[in-house]
């Protein structure tokens, strides 16, 4: 036996002096840590906003969020199927404002992709608030640390905003419904268990990163200081004031509304107005952008071959699809403008042919269209598939650029901004301070000035606004932040109180089965 | 025969034989020849004779003997001269006694050598026997062959009455003189032994067969060997002549049916596709489910290798990394199954372990064998033998449902990519004019050419073993082939006395053209690439292949809408799309093996070897199926992985009854891989990446890296040859886990108890017994390499080029090794002569702290659809029979039939999952799989059909009783019936935990044939317990969906007129006005499931199959007729595959498997949608041994 010990002994013994061990193990390319410089850190805000157009496909939050804010109100109507148009089922519960219900074609454009981008802006957040706001700071590059903090700020706000006005009731309301993630989760602990948030909660956190974004952003690009992409889709001060206004007078609170108003229409120091034609803000691509348009969504792709995240979806509520300038090439489409819409706006009449107004106003000519029925031998609905028995008006916001799906899309528009203030103003008894920003945006559509006062100004701003954000995903919040009813439009069901149950949806069951916040919260 | 002479011989032979001889001689000791008795030669003790003397000579009393006797004396008459008078009376007394009487007295001594005895005069020593006898028997000689009739050395020949023998000489000679009218016994390890009467022959030759039992044949048990008899692991052994019935594309495949506990199932039938092996059902439920692979000491990598080397997009199908390896070259496979087997490979023995041993040198004759197999394929069960309706079919039944409801006519043009292509028009009356088979257009009839050469050679010091094969498959699906050339060189040479170095390089080339199988355009390449899918699913009867109107400008017809993704003869045309995967790929190493010369019975062996695998894939698309410019993905991929061990074995025999046997050694495995990725635009002609054009995004990068090391032991040892005792050990340590965690021990003890051989033992008909059982821990570490890290990938571009980072994956620092404890017990036997063995065993496997990417929220903010966490999420218990039996069923003349059965039984079972144990994992989102705590992995949960509405016409399911659920949890009936809408399906899912996707029994029965040069195989392979869920027969029969559809519908919906119908009333939008209990009609209410596995169970289906694997006939040339052409062996063959099936499922093909990422594969078993088809193949051959 002693041989075999000391055989055994002479074995082990070249076998454990073969290594020096944890030194073996150490990788060649390990895993570094994102962000070693101010320049790698440049790459988390571009994350973010790509986090936005979701993972594949044409899942953008953009596509989906404003079909959903559409479909809710009064501006749309399904063209019917009977007619050989189209039809998605989620999006006929939408526009029936079923409640209780939860739309399953949101799961990848709004939740996900702002969970994504919420995702992405937390970490490197967490980032730069453990290094006390200067990770880097023999870099002394402040202005841009800043900025990228600002800018991750003004995209989790923005993804919030979305989140909140799709799955929670309209503000106030405290019942606590939707994920609260504020900081990158480490571990997986952290991963599976969140905090869950009212629309109580939720929006003055919005708010407070707006706020705070809008301290840390520049108002503009500045090529001495910042990163050439900067100037291509970021947002900036203005958009951070602008977002900031829009959410304020959305929750009601309309003095710290008008206050940002104030800043981004009278500071902008000419760098936006409305000198431009409606088309011009949504005509472009690469780094161009409409004159009166504070942030856009850039969707032209850098490097020629990230083609796949060009929303898709407004083709169901555009006239044309995303690879072709024809509408009769557009076999989606099927969300049309309300007649009562259309009514509203002067631009048709009561037997549905179409008025002077309607061809004076440059938004309609140049932002919608209008087909005939299909036997009409002049402008006949072009698409052979579709027996229209009648005319049909259809939105044109979407891939008007040369590039057609490379179009950016605007998101804050000038516009928006003196409605916005023209109304709070109207409000506040400034009539003539109203007067005039609802007539700079009539101005610019080619109509006339608008003269009256109290009620009859009020509803002229409430129609302008329609007018000029039609599909643009707007009119719910703007009735909602005046705690309006939301009208029937065409429907028969009559209108809804502005905090309705049907206007939102439910959480998607697979965040509730996994998200153990929800068990602590109902106790199971 | 000259002993020495013999053992040079012996010595010469290679190194199993050797190993076989010398087992010989532990068993058989009597080798050498020892007198007997002849028949008609008498023995003198046996002969009597009455005889009275005095004073009589000696030679007088010999000369009485002679006359009464046939025996007469021979001697020296000066031996006589002492003047002795005999002085005695015998009566009756033997010779000998009479013989020895007169020894005593005369100081003579007697040797009877047959009818003579010599006389000759002692000399003093003591110890001189007085008689001594000799029967000199007559000669028996003749040759011992093998059953391809060459010679065979060390057979042992015996006489049965006397143990009289020999052994057969290197040609396989043997001459022995024997008696009249005996019994010979021939004799060797590996085969059967064969009794025969001698007869008046002088001359007997004698043809072995190989002994299917064999139980003295050596295992090979991960670093070193054993042999089969003392094993006490569970160990399955597929030997090269089991895997040669016909030439298969990769040596997984053959594995098919041929050992217990193995279960081999074909992705399908692409030359090169993966094949799904799993040992003893799932031991994980994450990734790593497969076994660990050993090819000649180089441990395969799992997590690279089996995972494949290649940008599967388009729906390209993933390359099988085995298929690198040509079959034709394996010596053996030993599987090995319980811990007591595999927890030397510690923390990658969890799932099992196959061991491949390739072929060396061992004929000293020298062998040239070429072989050659042609065969065609055909589908065995695709969309042509399903049914599917034509073109104006299809359109009367979208009418139909558009119809009722309410909508037009049909409208061809919905379906068209106008925006990309305006040409896509199609009027209704041109689309009724067209009928397509598309199925046509992909599918066709395979081929393939297989050619193998193989030389090997051997002598005292230097052997080796060298192929070259060519393998080409045309595969079934159009523009697809597979390609491969590979070449072997094993070598052992012996420099030195007590020294022994080897290689073994593999290097092979392989190319596999593959067809695409993807949809419309879209994700990076923007390319259509329909192909097989599309062609099940909507690439409709009515849509032409080339436009019915419009011409190029050469007046030739232009394809129709091909970038509609349809016209999948647009993308099945290497004119417009490639995408190629080369592979070049080097396995081999280097061993040395060193006798200790002065310290017996210790040996050192050292094994470095490597697996380097370059391949690169080339994607690429013309114009015609893409948008814009034409386009070009260059994926290269280097891959290194060095295994390095060293380790000494020890054997020592304490006494005669203790046996033992120590290894030990350590392991060091490193791993690598350099990735490019190389993307263009503008691509003209097709693989000029990197041309003329500008690429457009370059990725490459270092990763993949492991570095793996590991310290092992292993102690058997054996008393009085039937105690074993079985011991061992592994220390790993992994750079895939945090440095707290990284090492852990695992251990393994096991016995066998041979009772045959026993004293007691005595039941004639069982010739071996042995009952075996064994406990050990095994791991699995095989997880994403960064599960511990916090990740960002860098990729996601907004605007201009610059590239964003998206969180990738949230760190879990404390995830570790899956650890299983596994419990075997087992019994081997043999009856009548080792015509009947059988081997039989139960299985226990405890798998703790199982390995999953666990899904986690999606508020997560992990850039994914599905985001995960590794975690250590639950424990497992995995159980079950294992059943073998061989028989040698007929064995009479030249007509042999045996058989073999094997039957392994599986069931699992969930301990725990993370948190308390009312969890489950289940994403309605994916599939309606559940795994849930005390249940199988994977039970389907599903609404519950409960047929068709008789007036409503609309489907309906069985109610859930919600308030009870809703206070217990439980999922019961209440009895009524509802209609299947979109909301019942969201609630009333019932589990049904015995219907899981993952079979519960599995198996294969062999049956051979041979008479003369014939022999025939039939191997039939079986699967069964597990569910299927067809999801392609829930898309392709109900109309509105946009997909082919079922020729089982027609006239089979409901309708007024036909409320018995098998299916729904046609419905295009999927809603239908419900009749409420209270008559009341609920109008257009949703019909169509929220989300994936919100689904009933009407197409849930029974999995179980019985396949006929292999036919196959084969004809040996009569040895006269081969040896006057100069050559060894000529064996001429024609075989088939996948004959038969016998199945009750109704969908494509029983035979499935869930490919994709290893956790689909287990927890998305049995969901199934469109499967690319098996194939039968018909082949023909034949193999030429010179």
């Amino acid at each position: 036996m002693k041989t075999i010990y000391k055989i055994l002994s002479v074995i082990l013994l070249i076998s454990f002096s073969a290594c020096n061990n944890e030194e073996y193990f150490e990788l060649k390319n390990p895993v570094l840590d994102p962000w070693l410089n101010v320049t790698d850190m440049d790459q988390a805000p571009i994350g973010a906003y790509y986090a936005l157009s979701g993972n594949g496909g044409s899942r953008t939050i953009f596509g989906g969020g404003r079909l959903g804010a559409e479909l809710y109100a009064d501006g749309v109507a399904l063209a019917p199927e009977g007619e050989g148009y189209g039809v998605n089922a989620d999006a006929e519960d939408v526009y029936k404002r079923t409640p209780d219900f939860e739309v399953a074609l949101y799961d990848n454009h709004i939740f996900n992709s702002a969970y994504f981008a919420i995702g992405n802006a937390n970490g490197p957040l967490d980032f730069i608030e453990e290094n006390n706001g200067n990770p880097f700071p023999l870099e002394d590059d402040q202005e841009n640390v800043d900025r990228i903090r600002g800018e991750l700020l003004f995209v989790r706000a923005y993804a919030y905003y979305w989140l909140a006005r799709m799955y929670l009731p309209a503000f106030p309301d405290d019942e606590k419904r939707l994920p609260l993630r504020l900081d990158q989760a480490n571990s997986y602990e952290e991963a599976i268990v969140s905090d869950l948030a009212s629309a109580n909660d939720l929006y003055p956190i919005i708010i407070q990163d707006l706020k705070d974004a809008k301290d840390f952003l520049p108002e503009t690009f500045n090529q001495e200081i910042h990163p050439s992409a900067y100037a291509d889709g970021r947002a900036t001060k203005f958009a951070a004031a602008a977002l900031l206004a829009k959410v304020l007078f959305h929750t009601g609170d309309y003095d710290g509304a008008l206050a940002e108003l104030n800043y981004v229409i009278d500071e902008n120091d000419g760098k936006f107005d409305l000198s431009e034609d409606p088309i011009e803000a949504f005509n472009k691509t690469g780094i161009d952008r409409g004159k009166e348009v504070i942030w856009y969504y850039a969707l032209w792709a850098g490097d020629g071959l990230t083609t796949w995240k060009h929303p898709g979806r407004p083709s169901w509520y555009n006239a044309t699809k995303r690879n072709s300038f024809d509408p009769a090439d557009n076999g989606d489409r099927f969300v049309r403008a309300s007649d009562s819409f259309l009514e509203a706006a002067g631009w048709i009449n009561p037997d549905l042919s179409e008025t002077t107004e309607a061809l004076q106003d440059k938004r309609y000519t140049q932002l919608f269209i209008r087909f005939e029925d299909f036997e009409d031998e002049i402008n006949p609905e072009p698409r052979g598939a579709y027996e229209a028995t009648r005319p049909y008006v259809w939105g044109w916001k979407y891939y008007r650029s040369d590039a057609d799906r490379s179009t950016n899309i605007p998101i804050l528009r000038l516009a928006d901004m003196y409605l916005l203030r023209a109304i709070i103003r109207a409000n506040n008894g400034d009539e003539v301070g109203s007067l005039s920003d609802l007539n700079t945006v009539r101005n610019r559509a080619g109509l006339m000035d608008f003269t009256g006062s109290g009620d009859d100004l009020k509803e002229a701003i409430h129609l302008e606004r329609w007018k000029e954000m039609a599909f643009e995903g707007d009119r719910l919040y703007y009735l909602q932040g005046l705690e309006m009813d939301i009208p029937e439009g065409d429907r028969t069901s009559g209108a809804v109180p502005f905090n309705s149950a049907g206007l939102y949806s439910e959480i998607p069951d697979y965040e509730i089965d996994l998200n153990q916040g929800y068990s602590v919260a109902t106790g199971n | 025969m000259d002993l020495r002479k013999l053992l040079k011989k012996i010595i010469s032979m290679s190194k199993l034989t050797m190993y076989a001889i010398v087992i010989n001689c532990l068993f058989f000791s009597n080798l050498l020849a020892t007198g007997s008795n002849a028949q008609k030669v008498q023995s003198v003790k046996d002969v009597r004779v009455s005889l009275q003397f005095k004073g009589a000579e000696v030679k007088d009393v010999f000369r009485a003997i002679e006359r009464q006797t046939a025996f007469s004396f021979s001697y020296k008459e000066e031996d006589l001269k002492n003047n002795l008078k005999v002085n005695a009376r015998y009566r009756r007394s033997s010779v000998a006694d009479i013989l020895m009487d007169l020894s005593k007295k005369s100081g003579l001594k007697f040797k009877q050598i047959n009818e003579y005895i010599h006389v000759v005069r002692m000399t003093q020593q003591r110890t001189e026997e007085r008689l001594e006898i000799v029967i000199q028997t007559r000669n028996v000689s003749g040759k011992v062959t093998d059953e391809e009739g060459e010679g065979l050395p060390g057979v042992n020949v015996i006489e049965k009455a006397s143990g009289n023998g020999t052994v057969t000489d290197i040609d396989g000679e043997f001459s022995l003189n024997v008696n009249e009218g005996v019994i010979l016994v021939f004799s060797s390890v590996g085969y059967q032994s064969q009794e025969i009467e001698i007869d008046n022959r002088s001359v007997i030759d004698v043809k072995m067969t190989e002994d299917i039992t064999q139980l003295q044949e050596l295992v090979v048990t991960g670093y070193g060997s054993q042999v089969k008899r003392d094993v006490t692991g569970a160990i399955s052994s597929v030997k090269a002549k089991d895997l040669q019935e016909f030439p298969s594309p990769s040596l997984d495949q053959q594995l098919q049916g041929k050992a217990t506990g193995v279960q081999v199932t074909a992705t399908n039938g692409l030359p090169g596709a993966p094949v799904r092996v799993m040992i003893r059902g799932t031991n994980s439920i994450s990734s790593g489910t497969e076994p660990l692979w050993i090819i000649d000491g180089m441990i395969l990598s799992q997590a690279g290798e089996l995972g494949g080397f290649s940008r599967n997009g388009s729906g390209a199908i993933g390359q099988n990394p085995l298929a690198s390896i040509n079959p034709n070259d394996i010596e053996s496979i030993e599987i090995l199954k319980d811990a007591a087997a595999t927890a030397i490979y510690g923390s990658r023995g969890s799932n099992g372990v196959i061991i491949v041993t390739t072929k060396s040198g061992k004929n000293s004759n020298g062998k040239l064998s070429l072989d050659i197999t042609q065969g065609i394929t055909n589908v065995v069960r695709g969309p042509n033998e399903i049914g599917f309706v034509d073109g104006p079919t299809w359109i009367g039944i979208a009418d139909e449902a558009r119809a009722n409801a309410d909508l037009l006519p049909f409208e061809p043009n919905e379906f068209f990519n106008q925006g990309r292509d305006e040409s896509a028009e199609l009027t209704r009356e041109e689309a009724l004019g067209i009928n397509t088979n598309y199925f046509d257009e992909v599918l066709r009839q395979g081929s393939f050419t297989d050619l193998n050469l193989s030389t090997s050679n051997g002598s005292d010091v230097a052997n080796y073993f060298i192929s070259a094969q060519y393998r080409k498959d045309n595969s079934i699906i159009r523009n697809s082939q597979f390609e491969r050339i590979g070449a072997r060189i094993n070598l052992d040479l012996k420099p030195v006395e007590h020294l022994t170095i080897g290689t073994r390089a593999n290097f092979s080339y392989t190319l596999n053209e593959r067809a695409p199988n993807g949809g419309a355009p879209g994700g990076n390449t923007n390319m259509a690439t329909g192909g097989y899918n599309m062609a099940n699913g909507s690439a409709l009867p009515w849509i032409p292949i080339y436009h019915p109107t419009e011409t190029d400008l050469n007046g030739d017809p232009i394809l129709f809408d091909p970038l509609s993704g349809r016209n999948v003869v647009a993308s099945m045309n290497r004119d417009n799309y490639i995408n190629d995967k080369t592979t070049y790929r080097g396995i081999g190493g280097l061993f040395l093996d060193y006798q200790l010369p002065f310290l017996k019975g210790l040996s050192l062996r050292s094994e470095f070897s490597f697996d380097i695998f370059q391949a690169s894939n080339i994607e690429w698309g013309n114009t015609v199926i893409r948008e814009d410019l034409d386009y070009a993905f260059d994926n290269s991929v280097t891959f290194q992985r060095l295994n390095y061990n060293f380790y000494g074995t020890y054997n020592a025999t304490i006494s005669q009854d203790h046996l033992l046997t120590i290894t030990a050694g350590f392991e060091n495995t490193t791993q690598q891989q350099r990735t490019r990725n190389l993307e263009v635009e503008g691509v003209l002609p097709a693989k000029e990446v990197g041309g003329s054009a500008e690429p457009t995004r370059i990725v490459a990068g270092l990763g993949n890296e492991i570095y793996f090391r590991g310290y092992f032991g292993r102690l058997n040892y054996k008393v009085k040859d039937r105690y074993l005792f079985n011991a061992s050990f592994r220390y790993d340590g992994s750079s895939v886990f945090n440095e707290s965690v990284r090492w852990n021990l695992f251990t393994a003890l096991s016995a066998g108890w041979i009772v045959s051989e026993e004293e007691f033992f005595n039941f004639g008909a069982v010739d071996f017994l042995k009952i075996r059982a064994s406990w050990g821990q095994t791991g699995n570490a095989n997880i994403d390499l960064n599960a511990k890290e916090l990740v960002y990938q860098t990729w996601g571009s907004y605007g201009d080029v610059q590239a964003g980072d998206l969180l990738d994956n949230i760190p879990n620092e404390t995830v570790t090794w899956e650890t299983t404890d596994a419990f075997d017990v087992g019994i081997d036997a043999e009856f009548l002569n080792n015509r009947i063995s059988f081997s039989a065993g139960y299985y226990m496997q405890d798998v703790s702290d199982m390995l999953l990417r666990q899904p986690i929220p999606q508020s997560s903010g992990i850039f994914s659809g599905g985001p995960t966490i590794w975690n250590n999420i639950g424990d497992m218990t995995n159980s079950g029979f294992e059943f073998t039996l061989n028989t040698i069923n007929i064995d009479k003349g030249d007509f042999r039939w045996s058989s073999n059965l094997n039957i392994t039984t599986n069931q699992n079972e969930v301990n725990r999952l993370v948190g308390d144990d009312t969890d489950e994992l289940y994403d309605v989102r994916s599939n309606p799989l559940v795994t849930r705590v005390g249940d199988r992995v994977g039970y389907f949960r599903l609404a519950e059909y409960a047929g068709i509405h008789p007036q409503g016409g609309y489907e309906m399911i069985y109610e859930m009783d919600l308030e009870r659920f809703e206070e217990t949890g439980e999922r019961v009936r209440t009895g009524n019936t509802i209609p299947a809408t979109r909301s019942n399906l969201q609630e009333h899912l019932f589990d049904f935990t015995e219907k899981s996707g993952l079979p519960t029994f599995f198996g294969g029965f062999t049956n051979n044939f041979s008479y003369k040069g014939l022999e025939l195989i039939a191997t039939f392979t079986f699967q069964g317990g597990n569910y299927i869920y067809d999801r392609s027969a829930a898309s392709t029969t109900s109309a509105g969906g946009g997909n082919i559809l079922r020729s089982e519908i027609v006239n089979n919906t409901w309708s007024p007129d036909n409320p018995n119908a098998e299916f729904p009333q046609l419905m295009w939008n999927n809603r239908y006005d419900v009749i409420n209990e209270d008559g009341t009609i609920s109008e257009n209410v949703r019909f169509d499931n929220r989300r994936r596995g919100q689904v009933h169970d009407r197409f849930l289906q029974k999995g179980d199959f019985i396949r006929l694997r292999t036919l196959s006939l084969a004809y040996n040339l009569p040895n006269e007729l081969t040896s006057r052409l100069k050559m060894q062996n000529i064996r001429l063959f024609v075989s088939a595959n996948n004959l038969l099936t016998i199945t009750g499922y109704e969908g494509y093909d029983p035979e499935v498997v869930n490919l994709g990422e290893a956790q689909s594969r287990n927890l998305g078993q049995g969901w199934v949608g469109v499967q690319l088809p098996q194939v039968r193949s018909f082949n023909v051959g034949g193999s030429f041994t010179f």
